[in-house]
This record gives C-alpha cells, sequence and structure tokens, in this order.
C-alpha cells in the first residue's frame, strides 16, 4: 500500500483540463480487477481505532501550531504548500495539514473539529464515500479534504444537492478557506459565463450537481467535443481553442448528498438543449392527441404499464385511433407516428398526475423530483410529452426544444480523477455506488449516540383514518410543547394534511415544492414552540431544524413520516431530522393501506394480512406489519437498482453504437 | 410492429448525419423463402453484413446528400406501420458502421476507429483461440494461387464434370459390390488399426484435405469471389487445412453458394470412388493406402462434413438449400423464444418467420443439432479418455461446461433479468421439475435386469478331478460305457504312499510276531508292544484310506469319458488335474462370466435368476435357477472359451500359450440346471436374465461412474 496519496491536476502531464478517460470497451473482469487495484483501501483507514496513531500525529502538531504565533503559522502553510505540490501527497504532509486546518477552524468558526471528523475527513481525501449520522457536521468535515486539495493546486468541486445548500455551506467555510489563502468560488444557476469561469477557476468551488454536468456539457460544445485525444492536444499546444471553457477539469470532487445525486439521479440523463425553430409537437396536433386519448377505454383500448410509464394500444385501439385520425392530413396518416402521439397522450393523462409527478405553478408545468421533491424547472420531459402535458393542463406552452447533447450522472461523475463523497445514509447502497464508481463506502461512528427515539409503526385502514391518527398525534405533542414535522412524498397529500389542521384550528406551515421560496423562513421558524410542518421531501436531506431550547427540553422535535418512499434511504433522511447533535427527538411511521408503494409492491396475501392487522386497529401486530411495508420498500429498490445497473452496463455497448455519430460529451 | 417507442432519446446525436455507404460496398440481392434481403461486402476489408428489405429501403438512401432524419421521416411516410423507430434506425447506422461499411461526414474519431480495429481484432482472435478443440491459425493469401489453377481449368466444365462424378462413383460402387465382404473383413475389429495403417492415414489426411479445400476455393474463383485466406485448422487436436470462403455469400445464386459448399465433400467422395477401385485392382501397400483413402473419404463425410448438424460444410448446404441464413442460430434463438414464451416471459426474443415450413426447419434442426453436439462430444471425449485418460477427463469436463454447465448459467442469467413475478413463477416451475426429477432419481425404483450370455455346462462333480499326484494303475470301466453312480472307475495310486503301507503293514507283523512269544513271559513287554502296535495300526489305516481314496468313483451316472487323447492307463496325473468325465444323462448347468459393473449388482438384495431358452418354434423359455457357485474374486480365467470372443462370445480374450486370457477381469458363476427344464447339449448357449429387483437412477449412476472411474483411472 502506498503511503501516499496520487493527485492529478492541471498541467503538462494531464492537460488543462484533465479528467479520466474510461476506457471504451471494458471486460467484465478487467474491469472488475482494475477497480479493485484502483480502490484498495487504506488499511489504516479501516476503522477509527486504526486511525488512532495518525490522529496522535496530528495532535501533536496541532499541539505545536498553537504554541507557535501567527506569523510562524503561516510561514507553516506557505512550506505546506510548496511540499504539497509534489505529485503525490505525503503522509507527514497530511498530518501537518489537518492539524493546521483543525487550528484555522477553531480560530475561524469558534468549533473545535471532533476525532471523528478528521478520520472522515482523511477517508474522503482517500477517496472513499463517507456515512456519517445527520447533524455530526458534515459540511465542516468536507473542508479538509477541499484544503488539503486546494493547497496542492486541484481545482476542487464541493457539490451540494441544491442552490441553498450551496450558497450555506460555502458562507459558512468561507472564513476558514480564507485563513488558509485559498479562494473560493460560487457556481449557480443564474451567473453568466464570466463569473461562472471566475467561480471555477478558484480553488475551492461550490456547486450544485446539475450545474457542474450542465457547464460540463456546455464546454463540451465550446470545444467541439474533443475533450481529450489527439486533436484537443494539439490545440492546447497551438493554444487554439475554439472557444474558452469555463471549467478546469474534473480532478477531485466532494459530493454532498453522495447516495441522491449518485444513485437516485443517476438515470436521469442532463441534457443541454437550444430552442428549436421547428417544432415536433404543434400545439393542434397535441390537442388532437389529447381528444383521442381521452376517448379511449382502458384495457379494452389501451394498456397501461405503470412502472415504465408507458401506454399500449390493443388492437381495438389502434383500429378506433385509425377511424378517428381517418380525416386528418399531414403526420396523421402515417401510422406509426399517430400510434406514438396517440400513447404519449395517454400516459400525459394517465400517468403523470398532477400535484404528484408535476406542479402547475405560474402557468408552467414543473416536474417534481420524486427524491428530494423539488420542483426541477429546467427539467423538460422528452419527444413532445412536456408539450402534452401543457396542453393538458391548459398552460402556456413554452417553447420545445431540442436536446444537442446529454450525459447521466452516472457517465460525469466516473470521469472525475478523485471522487468522494458522503451522506447520513450511503450504507444500504455500497455495493452499488463500488460497482459503478469505484469508491469503496466507509462508516464513521457518532460523537455522541443518538437519542432519537422511533416510535411504533401505525397503519390506517384509509386515508381518512391516517389523518385522524395525525391529529391526534399532533394535539398530544403540541400540548407537551415539542415541534412536530409531518412528512409527506407528494404535493398532493401536503395539501390535503394542511386543509386538515387548518380545518381544526392548527397553525403550520407548509413546505412543498409550490413553497420553495419560502424554503429557508419555513425551516427556520420549525423549530418552535409547538410548531407544526407540513413538508414533502424537501426537509429532508441537508435541512437543519434547530429546536429552541424549550422543545429539546420537552423531548425535541418528532417527525411523523405518512407515506413510505421509494427507497429505505429517503425515509431515513426524514428521520433523520428529529434529534440532531446529541439532543433528544423522536420519529414515527403513520401509514396508510391505500398508499401507493403498498398497494403497487405488496402481493394479495400480504395485502390481506394487512388488512386483518388494521381492521384491529391501526397499532396491532406491528412487528408484522413493518416486516411487510419493509418488503414492499425492498422490492421497489431492488427493481430500481436492478435497473440501473442494467443501464450501467448497457452503456458500452449503446455507446458503440453511437459511435456512428461521433464522439459524444 | 415492434414493441418500444417510435423515439429515442439517443437521436439528437445520429438525425444530422448524413451517411453513404462506402464506395467500394458491393450491394446483393438474395431471396430468403420468397423474402427478398440485401447482402452488403466491402471488399477492402472483407466484412459483410445483411439486413431485411425494410432496412434496405432507408439504407438505399444513404447518399451522403440526406441527413439520417430525413430518411427517417420518409420512411415513416412511406413504409406505414412497418416503418423503423428511430432506436431501430440508431441500431442499424450502427451496425453499418461497426461493419466499417459507412462512410459519415462527420469527423471521425480517431481513438474510436483504432479502438474498433481493437475490438474486432480481439474479437477475431479470441473466435480463433478460445475453442480448443478448433483453433485456427492464418498462414498465407492463396488467391492469386487460385487464379493460376483456375485458368487450367477449362470454363463451363462443371456440367461435365458432374456427369464423370455421379459416373464414377456408380462405377465403383458397382465393382465394389461383389467384394463387399473382403473389405468389411479388412475393417474388422483390430485389424485395420495397425501401425502401417495409422501411419499411411497420417500422411493421407492433409493431403485429401488440401484437395477438399482447394475445390472449395476453385467453386469461389470460379463464380467470380475471391479467397483471400488460407491456413490451418486444428480441429479435435488434428491438424486441417482451411480456406476463407466467405466470397461465397456474395453469391445470389443458392445453388451457386450450394456448390461451393458441397465442393469439397464431392471432391473428397470422388477421390473415395478411385481408391475404391485401387484397392480392387492393387495388392500390398497400395492396396492400403487406397483404403485409408476411402476410409477418410467416406468416414469424415458422413461424420463431420457431409453432416448438416455440424458447422462443416454440409450445414451450409442445407442452410442454404432451406433458404435459412443463420439456421444455427436461428433455430437456437427461436426455440429459447419460444421456450421462454410457453413460462410467460413477455419479452421473450421474437423472430418473424418468412412461412410455417421454416418453423418446423428451425424446430427440427435445433433440437437434432444439440443433440448430436452433445452426444458426439462425449464420444469424443470417451475415445480420448479410453487412450488418455487425463486428456480424456479434460475434454469430457469442457465437453460438460460448455454443453451443459454454460447454458445452465446462461438460463439462471436469463431468469435472473426477468420481472418478479416472471422470475418467480420461472424459479418455481424449475424447482418442481428438480425436485420432481431429483426425488425420483433418488426414491423411484426402476426394474434392473441384467442380461448374459452363459454356456451349458458340466455339473463340478462330474468331472474326476484327481487330488495329489498319482499313476493310473488299473481300468475298471472302459472309456465311453455308462457308469452308476458308485462304480470304481480307475485306480490311481501314488508308488509312495503304497510303499509306505507296505512297510507299514510289515511293521505290523513283526510286531504281532514278537508279541506272541511275550505274553506270558513278559506281560508288560508285551503291554508296550500293544501300545506301539496301536499306533502303527492306526497309522496303517489311514494309509489303507487314502489307498482306498486312490480308487476313482463315479459320483453320478453317466457316460464315462476320458480327458486327452492317450490311453489313461498307466499315466501319470498330477494334483487337480482333470482325468475325465462322467457325463450325466440330464445333469446339467449353466456357466458364465461377469463383467465387474453387473457383478456389483449381485452383492446387493435378492436376485432372481432365469435362464432362458429357446423353445419350439422360436418362443422363449423361463426357467427360474440360483447361482450354486461363484469366484469371489475376479480373474482373467473363465471357464470355456466360447464365453470369449475367441469362442464366439462376446467378451474380448486373447489366446495364450496356457489358455484363453480375458483382457478385463472376469467372475466366474454357476448357475443350477432348472429341474423341469429339457436337457441341452454341453456347450449350448442360453441367455441368463438377473433380476434385481429394482435400484433407482441414483443407485445406477453411482455404480456406473464408481466403475468408470476405477476401470479408466487404472487403464
Amino acid at each position: 500500500m502506498s503511503a501516499a496519496i496520487t493527485i492529478a491536476r492541471p498541467g503538462i502531464r494531464l492537460g488543462p483540463r484533465p479528467e479520466l478517460i474510461l476506457p471504451a470497451d471494458r471486460d467484465g473482469l478487467d474491469d472488475y480487477f482494475q477497480r479493485l487495484l484502483a480502490h484498495r483501501l487504506d488499511p489504516e483507514l479501516r476503522t477509527l481505532r486504526k486511525f488512532r496513531k495518525r490522529l496522535k500525529a496530528i495532535n501533536e502538531a496541532e499541539k505545536r501550531f498553537l504554541a507557535q504565533d501567527l506569523v510562524a503559522r503561516n510561514c507553516a502553510v506557505l512550506e505546506l504548500r510548496k511540499s504539497l505540490a509534489a505529485q503525490q501527497l505525503r503522509r507527514t504532509d497530511l498530518v501537518q495539514a489537518f492539524a493546521l486546518i483543525r487550528v484555522a477552524v477553531e480560530q475561524c468558526l469558534g468549533l473545535r473539529l471532533h476525532d471523528e471528523q478528521m478520520y472522515a475527513g482523511w477517508c474522503l481525501l482517500a477517496g472513499n464515500f463517507i456515512e456519517m449520522n445527520t447533524g455530526e457536521g458534515k459540511t465542516v468535515t468536507a473542508a479538509l479534504p477541499a484544503i488539503v486539495m486546494g493547497m496542492a493546486g486541484v481545482p476542487v468541486h464541493v457539490i451540494s444537492a441544491n442552490d441553498y445548500l450551496v450558497t450555506r455551506d460555502s458562507a459558512e467555510l468561507e472564513p476558514v478557506y480564507r485563513w488558509f489563502g485559498l479562494s473560493m468560488g460560487l457556481v449557480l444557476a443564474e451567473q453568466d459565463e464570466t463569473r461562472k469561469r471566475q467561480g471555477y477557476a478558484c480553488d475551492i468551488s461550490y456547486c450544485t450537481h446539475q450545474q457542474v454536468v450542465f457547464d460540463y456539457l456546455r464546454d463540451s460544445q465550446v470545444l467541439r467535443h474533443d475533450r481529450h485525444g489527439l486533436a484537443a492536444s494539439l490545440r492546447d499546444l497551438l493554444e487554439e481553442q475554439p472557444g474558452v471553457p469555463v471549467q478546469r477539469g474534473l480532478c477531485f470532487a466532494i459530493v454532498d448528498e453522495a447516495d441522491s445525486v449518485l444513485i437516485d439521479d443517476a438515470r436521469t440523463p442532463l441534457i443541454l438543449s437550444e430552442s428549436s425553430a421547428g417544432e415536433a409537437l404543434s400545439m393542434g396536433e397535441a390537442a388532437v392527441a389529447l381528444a383521442i386519448g381521452r376517448s379511449l377505454e382502458e384495457n379494452r383500448q389501451y394498456l397501461l404499464k405503470k412502472d415504465i410509464r408507458q401506454a399500449r394500444l390493443t388492437d381495438a385501439g389502434l383500429q378506433q385511433v385509425r377511424e378517428r385520425t381517418a380525416q386528418l392530413s399531414g403526420s396523421w396518416q402515417f401510422e406509426r407516428y399517430r400510434q406514438e402521439r396517440v400513447c404519449q397522450a395517454l400516459a400525459a393523462l394517465h400517468l403523470y398526475r398532477r400535484d404528484i409527478d408535476y406542479l402547475v405553478q405560474q402557468d408552467k408545468v414543473e416536474l417534481i423530483d420524486q427524491a428530494t421533491g423539488r420542483p426541477t424547472p429546467q427539467r423538460r420531459l422528452q419527444h413532445g410529452l412536456h408539450r402534452l402535458l401543457e396542453v393538458k393542463e391548459r398552460c402556456s406552452v413554452s417553447d420545445e426544444s431540442n436536446p444537442v447533447s446529454s450525459l447521466s450522472y452516472q457517465r460525469f461523475f466516473a470521469r472525475y480523477h478523485r471522487l468522494c463523497g458522503m451522506s447520513g445514509t450511503v450504507q444500504e447502497a455500497r455495493v452499488e455506488l463500488h460497482r459503478i464508481y469505484g469508491p469503496r463506502v466507509l462508516s464513521i461512528p457518532s460523537v455522541r449516540p443518538s437519542r432519537r427515539r422511533m416510535l411504533p409503526l401505525q397503519l390506517a385502514a384509509s386515508r381518512a383514518q391516517q389523518l385522524d391518527l395525525l391529529l391526534q398525534q399532533v394535539h398530544l405533542l403540541r400540548s407537551r410543547g415539542r415541534a412536530i414535522l409531518v412528512g409527506t412524498r407528494t404535493v398532493r397529500l401536503s395539501d390535503e394534511v394542511s386543509a386538515m389542521l387548518g380545518a381544526h384550528g392548527i397553525e403550520h406551515e407548509v413546505l412543498n415544492a409550490r413553497q420553495d421560496s419560502a424554503e429557508a423562513r419555513v425551516v427556520a421558524a420549525a423549530g418552535r414552540c409547538a410548531q407544526v410542518t407540513v413538508a414533502t421531501n424537501m426537509a429532508g436531506r441537508g435541512t437543519d431544524i434547530k429546536p429552541e431550547p424549550a422543545v429539546v427540553e420537552a423531548g425535541g422535535l418528532h417527525v411523523v413520516n405518512l407515506e413510505i418512499n421509494d427507497s429505505r434511504r429517503v425515509d431515513r433522511q426524514l428521520y433523520g431530522r428529529a434529534a440532531r447533535q446529541g439532543q433528544p427527538g423522536s420519529c414515527q411511521d403513520i401509514l396508510c393501506l391505500d398508499d401507493e408503494v403498498l398497494e403497487r409492491e405488496s402481493s394479495a396475501l400480504a395485502m390481506r394480512l394487512m388488512k386483518m392487522a388494521t381492521a384491529r386497529g391501526p397499532e396491532t401486530a406491528t412487528a408484522l406489519v413493518s416486516a411487510l411495508v419493509r418488503r414492499a420498500q425492498n422490492r421497489v429498490e431492488n427493481r430500481h437498482r436492478q435497473q440501473r445497473m442494467a443501464v450501467a452496463k448497457g452503456q458500452t455497448q449503446l455507446q458503440r453504437i453511437l459511435a456512428v455519430g461521433g464522439r459524444g460529451e | 410492429m415492434s414493441d418500444d417507442t417510435l423515439f429515442s432519446e439517443h437521436w439528437y446525436r445520429v438525425k444530422g448525419l448524413m451517411p453513404a455507404l462506402a464506395p467500394d460496398v458491393r450491394v446483393v440481392r438474395h431471396v430468403y423463402r420468397l423474402q427478398p434481403s440485401y447482402v452488403l461486402r466491402r471488399a477492402s476489408t472483407r466484412t459483410w453484413h445483411r439486413v431485411g428489405i425494410s432496412a434496405y429501403e432507408l439504407l438505399a438512401q444513404f447518399n451522403g446528400r440526406r441527413t439520417v432524419e430525413d430518411i427517417w421521416e420518409a420512411g415513416l411516410a412511406s413504409q406505414g406501420g412497418e416503418a423503423a423507430s428511430q432506436s431501430e434506425l440508431i441500431a442499424l447506422l450502427g451496425q453499418l458502421h461497426e461493419a466499417d461499411l459507412l462512410v459519415v461526414d462527420a469527423r471521425l474519431d480517431t481513438e474510436e476507429i483504432l479502438g474498433r480495429r481493437d475490438r474486432l481484432r480481439k474479437r477475431e482472435s479470441s473466435q480463433r483461440f478460445m475453442n480448443p478443440l478448433y483453433l485456427r491459425l492464418r498462414l498465407l493469401d492463396p488467391d492469386r494461387l487460385v487464379s493460376r489453377i483456375d485458368r487450367l481449368i477449362p470454363r463451363n466444365c462443371f456440367r461435365y464434370l458432374a456427369c464423370a462424378t455421379v459416373l464414377l462413383w456408380l462405377f465403383a460402387l458397382y465393382s465394389l459390390l461383389p467384394h463387399w465382404e473382403e473389405l468389411t473383413a479388412q475393417l474388422g475389429e483390430n485389424r485395420y488399426f495397425n501401425p502401417v495403417n495409422v501411419l499411411l492415414l497420417a500422411l493421407l489426411y492433409p493431403a485429401l484435405k488440401f484437395m477438399h479445400e482447394l475445390a472449395h476455393a476453385l467453386v469461389v474463383k470460379r463464380y467470380g469471389g475471391e479467397v483471400r485466406e488460407a491456413g490451418l485448422a486444428i480441429l479435435i487436436l488434428v491438424p486441417n487445412p482451411y480456406v476463407d470462403a466467405s466470397a461465397a455469400n456474395m453469391f445470389a445464386s443458392k445453388y451457386q453458394r450450394m456448390l461451393v459448399s458441397a465442393a469439397g465433400i464431392l471432391v473428397e467422395l470422388s477421390l473415395a470412388a478411385v481408391a475404391a477401385l485401387v484397392w480392387l485392382n492393387s495388392t500390398g501397400l497400395a492396396q492400403d493406402a487406397a483404403l485409408s483413402v476411402m476410409m477418410i473419404g467416406v468416414v469424415s463425410t458422413l461424420l463431420f462434413n457431409g453432416n448438416p448438424l455440424l458447422k462443416f460444410d454440409g450445414y451450409y448446404l442445407l442452410a442454404d438449400w432451406v433458404e435459412i441464413p443463420n439456421l444455427a442460430a436461428r433455430s437456437r434463438q427461436y426455440l429459447l423464444g419460444a421456450l421462454a414464451r410457453r413460462m410467460g416471459v413477455t419479452e421473450a426474443s421474437t423472430i418473424t418467420l418468412s412461412d410455417r415450413r421454416e418453423r418446423w426447419w428451425l424446430i427440427a434442426y435445433g433440437l437434432l443439432s444439440s443433440a448430436y453436439r452433445v452426444a458426439l462430444m462425449f464420444f469424443i471425449a470417451w475415445m480420448i479418455s479410453g487412450q488418455y485418460y487425463f486428456f480424456g477427463a479434460l475434454l469430457a469436463m469442457y465437453v460438460f461446461v460448455t454443453s451443459l454447465g454454460l447454458p445452465v448459467w446462461r438460463a439462471i442469467a436469463f431468469i435472473g433479468r426477468q420481472a418478479q413475478d416472471i422470475r418467480r413463477r420461472l424459479t418455481l416451475v424449475i424447482a418442481t421439475l428438480l425436485c420432481l426429477f431429483t426425488s425420483l432419481a433418488v426414491a423411484l425404483p426402476l426394474p434392473k435386469v441384467t442380461v448374459a450370455d452363459g454356456i451349458v455346462w458340466l455339473p463340478e462333480q462330474a468331472v474326476l478331478r484327481i487330488a495329489q499326484d498319482c499313476e493310473v494303475t488299473q481300468l475298471h470301466v472302459a472309456p465311453g460305457s455308462e457308469v452308476q453312480t458308485g462304480d470304481r472307475l480307475f485306480d490311481c495310486i501314488d508308488e509312495q504312499w503304497r510303499a509306505e503301507a507296505l512297510m507299514l503293514m510289515a511293521d505290523l507283523q513283526r510286531l504281532d510276531a514278537q508279541r506272541a512269544g511275550l505274553l506270558l513271559s513278559d506281560p508288560v513287554e508285551h503291554q508296550s508292544l500293544m501300545f506301539e502296535r496301536k499306533s502303527i495300526q492306526s497309522a496303517y489305516d489311514l494309509a489303507a484310506d487314502r489307498m482306498q481314496k486312490m480308487q476313482v468313483k463315479a459320483s453320478v451316472a453317466g457316460r464315462f469319458l476320458v480327458e486327452g487323447s492317450t490311453e489313461l492307463e498307466g499315466r501319470y496325473l498330477s494334483a487337480n488335474a482333470v482325468a475325465g468325465y462322467v457325463v450325466p444323462g440330464d445333469d446339467r448347468t449353466v456357466r458364465l462370466a461377469l463383467e465387474q459393473e453387473d457383478f456389483v449388482w449381485l452383492g446387493g438384495n435378492e436376485v432372481k435368476v432365469d435362464i432362458l431358452l429357446d423353445g419350439a418354434r422360436s418362443t422363449l423359455h423361463t426357467f427360474s435357477s440360483r447361482i450354486t457357485r461363484q469366484t469371489p474374486k475376479a480373474s482373467h480365467q473363465v471357464a470355456t472359451a466360447a464365453l470369449t470372443t475367441l469362442g464366439g462370445g462376446d467378451l474380448p480374450a486373447e489366446a495364450l500359450e496356457q489358455g484363453v486370457r480375458v483382457k478385463d477381469p472376469v467372475f466366474d458363476l454357476e448357475l443350477a440346471w432348472p429341474e423341469n427344464a429339457e436337457r441341452q447339449a454341453i456347450g449350448s448357449r442360453v441367455r441368463v436374465r438377473f433380476d434385481h429387483g429394482s435400484a433407482t437412477l441414483l443407485d445406477r449412476m453411482t455404480v456406473f461412474i464408481r466403475h468408470l472411474l476405477l476401470e479408466r483411472g487404472s487403464a
């Protein structure tokens, strides 16, 4: 095991924009061994106990630095930058750097980095994913590898899930970076190209995962897809670029909420599109397709495939469509074309549901990200499907856009020379992460034992009973002066809950895709005494609800989950809002038999068992019921995982076929 | 209509391309089962690709001036329900690009092109070297040589050649028929494979195969194709020349393609016919060589080249004849798809059939060829393991893995890919079948019967054996006469014992004489003499008894026969020797020799033994019997040579000086003659049926494998 960490930075060896070039043709076994070799785990990093020796060295160095004055410390920083400029990072240098960072953080932010955080920071630097319980200080931990790499001259991308977190985290850590003389930049969606270039030119850049891929794709366009290879090298040598890219290569990324970005979003390709003059689907055509779609009968004339969101016409349906379009002209005369359009219309009518899959806001259709509960205004469904939704909801019709390049997160993040990440819930995905990206997952022990209590699951027979149970719980907890967070998966349910609470005169705040502008205010208020907050998964990841002292006294925040999510990890994120940083707190599932996931994934037998249990009351046979609920959830998770793995596997083949279109992105 | 959606998310990558077919691509229209299809071949890369008519309609518009999007939209308008979806068109473009048939306006990625070249090389080399039973080494480009030979052959000679060939075959057959028995005798077991013949085979085989390949090449050349590759293929460890006749794929006429495939077989058969004529009219080495040529020509044609079930010439001949290109792959795909659909898999691969008859071809071919292939592989492994245990075992393992392990693994992977409910159903069905099969194999008793040849033989007491060395002194009965039980037959006396007995007699007399005088005078001395006499008396009794035994008596009634041709009287017989027989009128036994694997079954539970006798009018009478004697250890000896190949039996044996020696050790058994069965002549054959009651499949497998390992291992 080498004692040092090899780094990649822009320069002569790797060119001005280094990135990992994955071989086009990877054999199963080759790939396996290569991954095994590239991501060996340093034995020292296996557990915190094994890391103690290194921690001792760091503590000693820290004592030495504390004894020094400011000038001597600055000299030490300069020395360190010099010795880190080599191609490899030596352990002795890293010990110095970590000690200095601990000193700096204590000075700037007034908090001391725990041993656990130092260990986590070292793991990140070595290119691993870490699982750290929520509220253990992930944000500050990210500063450790970021500063070390920044000092070594490696462009660092710190990638968060959304703009809110980007702004918050970067502002929190800026003084520390400044202490080390490192520049920190923000890259946000609304910035223009020059600002973005400045942001990426900094030692440490903060951005969202969408942003970094979008900029990468735009750079690809600017460079006419010659990112590497002979042409690119020649161009770099002659300094004749067709345009100036904003990024400085993919050297080192720290991904916050790694499971969300690298797993949940992995399949959705990011599409760089340009507004097109020619319309793929005119409004009139969309209206016709919807009208025909509405006139068809389910099961007789069409079948719905809910899992892949596609509709299929039966023979009777085909005949009907043929008759209805006989009078129409243009592309309606093309057999396959009209079939496709009608199928799309059927999908738009029956498979995309308002307030669950998409929102209508300001006369626009915005898709909702299922994992984060946030609206994604820049995402559009392809091939005219978005247009159909717009016409269905009678919104103003936006410009049809043509994709010019697209890239999935899966393929993008695999191109980083060193990738690391952190999350509160990543253990479940460790095999998948290792298979697709390579890094290992390490679990960081908590500083303080968790004081979160998990109340037994309750399963209601109907939606009304579920809301009733919720109301009782809310009354009980409010009387004790605790804060309550009610989590839902869909916007629709959060609206229902809000209406119910309003009807009973309970004051509450709502946080969902529709109210996303008020996010910061709602989150800040959520920790107040007897406060009720109804939120979708938006209040899941990264949201830091700080309960008031009185609330902590009364037992902390209570989280109620009303709908199980497609993945256990998302549920755990929601529970993680309660009992942060050693405070007390509790959480609870109050589910309902009508739950979409339960209905779709449970077998007839499981459904009957659950019905029998609920008939006797919501709290009977909790062990059995929760096992059945978990089972249903596992099935969704497994299916999604298989799909993702299949996509990852099919990539090589697909790229080979697409090679006819020249080099991709 | 295909199930996939019309649009593809990757469309933007190709829609602006303006592809054109490479300038040196030749397109030929083929017709398969009344369906037109187009074969594209690029001469410079020797790559080729076959497309259907709808794909060709799109492809024909690739002219370098129209974009893919234009072409697709035009296809949508003109092809109706059969129009290609975007992903289908992308796949088509990808395939053509992969086969290097396309020139695209977009700048090509150098790395990609080089990568593709490496990939093609890798695939080729893995095809060449991955199958240890079929390695190919490219040696040269024979095109010029073939052209030169081609020029020597007159144009339009095929018709005359065909007539001449058929005449030659007929003539050879006609001349050969009267000598058929002679031929089979020469080819008879253990006679053909002597060192000289093996050497001849090794020398002639490559020469014959060279002619075979040359014939392929010449026909390809004659029809305007090119032959650009020739080399050595190592097929089941035997080197064979080969030529690359893939240019024949371009021939539009199926008969031309068929002739290319058939040329090798025709040449080999013709050479065999010539060799037959030589064989008839020559002697010595020339005759042996001719026989070898006949053997190679006929056997390799029947077993390999002419056999459509293996992927040699016969296969291509058949595939071209029935107009199903890729017959093997297609039939496999069809069968697997049908199986998967039967199991409830919705997205099983389907292939469109041109007509109903094609379906039957696919089913028949798929089933027959896979069965044949596996059987042949195991047979070869069996043959080799007889000679080289280790290699044979390795080969058998390889065959086992490729023909059983891999398909099972693929099936598991396939099931793993299915949706949950289908997967569960498949798993359930397969698990049930497996359980059923296993429980049947373990628990279901199946009748176990062994049938062996037996020889009607004498009972053991009919054989007159001598206990110790002695000399025949006197015959009491003339040989050949009838005797009764207890009749004295002859005396056989050991001189030494007779002398001993006489001496003892003398001693007794001496003692009696001494004793007579002493009775009164010295009673004490008399008493001691009495004791002495007693002991001598008992010794004498013993000797007399032995003398008595020397008188050989008949233990059964029957005819007394003497062993050997010389007079019995005065002959000196050694211990255990057979002096003669008393052949009883109706007392018989049955002797037989069982091989190890059959004998194992006798050790178990009750065995019912039946003897089958031919009755009148070819009926079989069954008589129950029992085992009276069996040797505890296998030996190379048998009761009579009639049980071995030397005497017309089944056991392979060789004649040695001491007698007959069976090759594999056997167990000697004697069965009681059934009481109610009528008498049979000694030495006549009977069938013996051992009914072991029942044995499960598992029992049989264990016995079989144990025996196999022991036997092959010791060999």
